[in-house]
């Protein structure tokens, strides 16, 4: 057999050469608690109150974007006019309105609905998409005032969904829909520097190309890579019955861990500081539930009980076995997802560290008296979840989001959802409409404050990634992470210049 | 280092076992390189010797051609693209998709069969590093099969702390790794919770030496149990009241069977405390002192708790050893216990003379839809309860008809025998009558606990 001519074969016989032990870069990691529920979660309060808080929140933003682009405009002699709010809208005046929207779709699921007709048929599917072929859907503006039918061409090329707020200009017609001429949204909120709560950390080798970085940020230079990296990962997918790609995943481990490979490779594996898992790490077995459903004889008899024969604790010890062959060579942060075993309603809850016996003592310990509290080696957080890592301000969900806001719109463009929501400034404006969520009294949590420099989602159809501007000279690193377990990708950033790259692993 | 070929001889053409570099590594502790390098020499040795003795997988990593490219994306994407949506206010900004994402900067990390591994490589435009991944006596029909090494790997360092063994092994290592100290290792690779016989009869004798008090509180009132029963034989309730009474919350009935469920639940809620109690009570009463008997106590009850939904564990045969050692203390305790009884009985005979009065005079007041008010008189809670009764009657057609039908009876705690009063009809609103239940049940079971 030929041995091919590659430099980092090591296909020859074994020498005497020592390998050095190769050390990994350290991570400057600092999460922040903003979807942190109280331990106390109440269910009783209505979910209108955080359409208010929204457009409370919001509406200043907005219409100052709307103020700047409107103010003295004329069409036809006519000024327009600010409204303050939606019921005072009047017809045939030229004006400006900001609210709500709300998206009136005959398609959308409907808890009035599903009550009706649970008594005869058995839920439908979930579905596709809330689009209506037809055309039937209705848009929306509303506030606490009232509500106003939106019509017009504008309405047709914007991305719109149901929780956005959005100042509106144009007319009231005869029929007392309200013709659109213009739409402007919140846009991207102010965005602080780099190491703007954090320090970095004194490191050798990244400390000079620091203030090498600093030198060139005056000149307005591009940062130069300094090859450190984190990895982002998403849709691990271990299951209890279909192992499919379980040795991709293990071909992923002895990457992370620095062992597959060459030399040469190992050494920038080292350069990985970070391991992000965001979201549905643990496959939805849909072939365990239909099992049980007719092998219920069993279940009948135990009517209150605990069915304990039902569980397969093969997904979770599989992905413990995971962590815990990851943990002792690279901190990880574990966001939840749809189908992990967290809370549905968004803002998930840290998957517990009780469901990994041996990745837990790589957990947060409870800090002593008078210590700052430090987040854990290995961190189970909140999703969505922001941090600072390596000074970048950091926003990540499991997918959630982006995949409902997938259901109202036509585009197939995952980037531009993104896009858009940090433009609305909220990173779930359609809860808790069709996305569920906890009932917030006292602040909506999903509009963004600050502007992250890096906002990745999971558990999406493939890989993407764009760098989108803002008005002020914010910029935001859009990421769209595969699923793990249908591409067998894992997105690399790096830490300096916020550029993705992939891994693709695969058998052939 | 030169014994890698025993092992791996011995593994392979012996005992039919494929062998990945890191088992190699793990077996041997040498440098994961250095495994990948003894797999490939010794795989050249033995297909020298003997081609097709051994068969190979191989990993490659470093960057695809485009074309090749299996994925379905680079398609579909230029389709996606012409049918984006243009926005007024993302025009300005709209994420160019970048199409840098084409393959160079894509590292791809293929695991491959030796079979394949000529066409593989034509995929790439440009190798970074290839090493041998596995070997092993058959050709591998599916590379999953793989995973299972991975498993092996793990038993084999299972005891090893791969932080102090990752150097060794080649692993990245990361100083800045923290533990939480003091924790005890993380359970074996099946950590089944088996609960065994040893654990139920260590809290058992802990609660027999340690809190006496507990056990005197819960003794007494199993006597309670007791003194109702006989109590219920005097008062010479009929057949009818019977059936009323079992459909009366369990904690008060006197019914014997519903008595002994009683006494398990309770107990359960004493954790494993619970055969020593039982035999308590009847040390006392019957004066039996051999753990064949409260054993044979315990059995029924097991049974009858067996219709329960809550797990039941059965307590193991008392240990003669333990009786032994606690026989003085328990003769202690007897001597209290008996004290106590004689006192509490007296007591209860008195005590029940007067309130079954006092209930007589207040049904006749008592208006039908009253809710249950618990009042406490002296020690004594009561209050009123909602009772089904079943009533024949004649109907228009001249047949019996048996209805049951919700009627409210006023109960005293420790009373043996609610007289109940079928005159008293209960039209009461059944929001009602249930509030009335739950708190009633609520408030035997503080009795329960707040006699002393």
């Amino acid at each position: 057999m030929a041995v091919p001519e590659v430099e980092g074969s090591l296909l020859r016989g074994p020498s005497d050469q020592k390998y050095a032990s190769i050390e990994r870069q350290t991570s400057a990691y600092k999460p922040l608690e903003t979807y942190a529920l109280e331990k106390e979660k109440h269910y009783q309060q209505q979910f209108g109150d955080m359409y208010f808080l929204r457009l409370t929140k919001l509406k200043p933003a907005v219409d100052r974007v709307a103020e700047e682009a409107w103010d003295d405009f004329h069409i036809g002699g006519e000024t327009v006019e600010k409204v303050e709010r939606v019921l005072d809208v009047r017809q045939g005046k030229l004006c400006w309105v900001s609210g709500t929207i709300y998206m009136e779709m005959p398609l959308k699921p409907n808890i009035l609905d599903d009550i009706s007709k649970d008594h005869w048929i058995s839920a439908p599917p979930p579905r596709q998409k809330y689009l209506s072929a037809a055309g039937e859907d209705l848009i929306m503006l509303e506030d606490e005032s009232g509500r106003l039918r939106l019509v017009g061409a504008p309405l047709s090329s914007e991305m719109l969904v149901t929780g956005c707020i959005v100042a509106v200009m144009g007319t009231e017609n005869a029929n007392g829909d309200f013709e659109v001429i213009d739409i402007k949204v919140p846009d991207l909120p102010p965005q602080a520097e780099r190491w703007h709560t954090t320090e970095p950390i004194p490191d050798g080798p990244s400390k000079k190309k620091m203030k090498m970085d600093e030198d060139e940020d005056e000149d307005m230079d591009k940062p130069v890579s300094n090859g450190k990296k984190i990895a982002i990962v998403s849709g691990l997918g271990f299951s209890g019955t279909n192992l499919g790609h379980a040795v991709e995943i293990n071909l992923l481990t002895e990457y992370l861990l620095g062992e597959a490979l060459d030399p040469v490779t190992q050494e920038s594996v080292s350069q990985i500081s970070r391991l992000i898992i965001a979201g549905n790490s643990i496959a939805l077995d849909d072939n365990a539930i239909s099992t049980d459903t007719i092998g219920n004889t069993r279940k009948a008899h135990k009517k209150y009980g605990y069915d304990s024969s039902a569980y397969n604790p093969a997904p979770t010890k599989h992905f413990d076995d995971f962590l815990a062959s990851v943990l002792p060579t690279m901190p990880v942060t574990l966001i939840p997802g749809y189908t992990d075993p967290a809370n549905v309603s968004l803002p998930q809850q840290p998957i517990h560290p009780a469901m990994f016996p041996q990745a837990r003592v790589f957990g947060r310990t409870p800090p002593k008296a008078g210590e700052e509290h430090q987040a854990g080696w290995f961190d189970t957080v909140t999703n969505p979840w922001d941090g600072e890592i390596e000074g970048w301000k950091v926003l990540g969900t499991g997918g959630q989001n982006v995949d409902d806001v997938f259901k109202y719109v036509e585009s197939e463009d995952r980037l531009g959802m993104m896009e858009a929501m940090c433009r609305w400034r909220c990173c779930a404006p359609t809860a808790p409409d069709t996305l569920w969520s906890y009932p917030f009294q006292d602040d909506d949590p999903f509009v963004l404050n600050t502007c992250p420099h890096l906002f990745f989602v999971g558990s999406q159809p493939k890989f993407d990634t764009a760098e989108i501007e803002g008005p002020e000279g914010q910029t935001i690193r859009l990421i769209a992470v595969p699923k793990f377990s249908e591409t067998g990708e894992v997105v690399l950033v790096d830490t300096e210049t916020l550029e993705a790259s992939l891994v693709r692993i695969s058998v052939a | 280092m030169a014994d890698y070929k025993t092992y791996l001889a011995s593994s392979i053409l012996t005992e039919d076992k494929i062998v990945t570099y890191r088992l190699l590594s793990r077996a041997l502790k040498v440098n994961v390189n250095a495994a990948k390098e003894m797999l490939y020499e010794f795989h050249r040795e033995q297909n020298g010797r003997k081609p097709g003795t051994i068969h190979a997988t191989y990993l490659i990593s470093g960057t695809k051609r485009k074309e090749p490219e299996p994925t379905n994306g680079a398609a579909e994407q230029d389709g996606e693209d012409t049918h984006m949506q243009s926005s007024l206010y993302f025009s300005s900004s709209m994420p160019q998709p970048e199409e840098s994402i084409e393959e160079s900067g894509v590292l791809s990390i293929t695991l491959v069969r030796e079979e394949n591994l000529e066409e593989v490589r034509s995929q790439y435009e440009h190798i970074t590093s290839v090493h041998v991944y596995s070997i092993g006596p058959h050709q591998l029909k599916d590379l999953q099969i793989l995973s299972d090494i991975t498993r092996q790997v793990r038993e084999l360092t299972a005891d090893d702390d791969p932080i102090e063994t990752a150097s060794q092994y080649g692993t990245i290592t990361n100083k800045n790794v923290r533990r939480r100290k003091g924790t005890r290792p993380p359970p074996a690779a099946t950590p089944a919770p088996i609960p065994t016989k040893t654990a139920p009869t260590k809290p058992k004798q802990e609660v027999k030496t340690s809190i006496p008090p507990l056990k005197q509180e819960v003794s007494s009132t199993a006597k309670d149990f007791f003194g109702k029963s006989k109590a219920t034989a005097a008062a010479n309730t009929s057949s009818k009241d019977k059936a009323t009474a079992s459909n009366i919350s369990k904690e008060s009935t006197p019914n014997p069977p519903n008595l002994k469920r009683d006494n398990s639940s309770i107990f359960k809620s004493f954790a494993k405390a619970k055969p020593k109690l039982k035999r308590e009570g009847t040390d006392s009463s019957a004066a039996a002192d051999s753990p064949a008997i409260s054993a044979a106590e315990d059995s029924p009850m097991k049974d009858v708790s067996d219709d329960e939904e809550e797990t039941y564990v059965p307590p193991a045969p008392a240990n003669t050893e333990i009786v032994a050692k606690s026989r003085r203390e328990r003769k202690e305790n007897e001597e209290r216990l008996k004290k106590m009884m004689d006192m509490s009985d007296e007591e209860e005979d008195i005590k029940e003379e007067t309130p079954i009065v006092e209930e007589k005079e207040k049904e006749k007041e008592a208006s039908p839809e009253k809710e249950v008010v618990p009042v406490v008189s002296g020690e004594r809670r009561r209050g009123r309860r909602r009772v089904m009764k079943k009533k024949t009657v004649k109907d228009e057609e001249g047949y019996l008809v048996t209805k049951e039908e919700p009627v409210w009876e006023s109960f005293s705690e420790d009373e043996p025998a609610p007289a109940p009063k079928p005159k008293v009809h209960a039209p009461a609103a059944s929001t009602k009558a249930k509030k009335g239940a739950a708190k009633q049940g609520q408030g035997s079971i503080m009795s329960f606990f707040g006699k002393k």
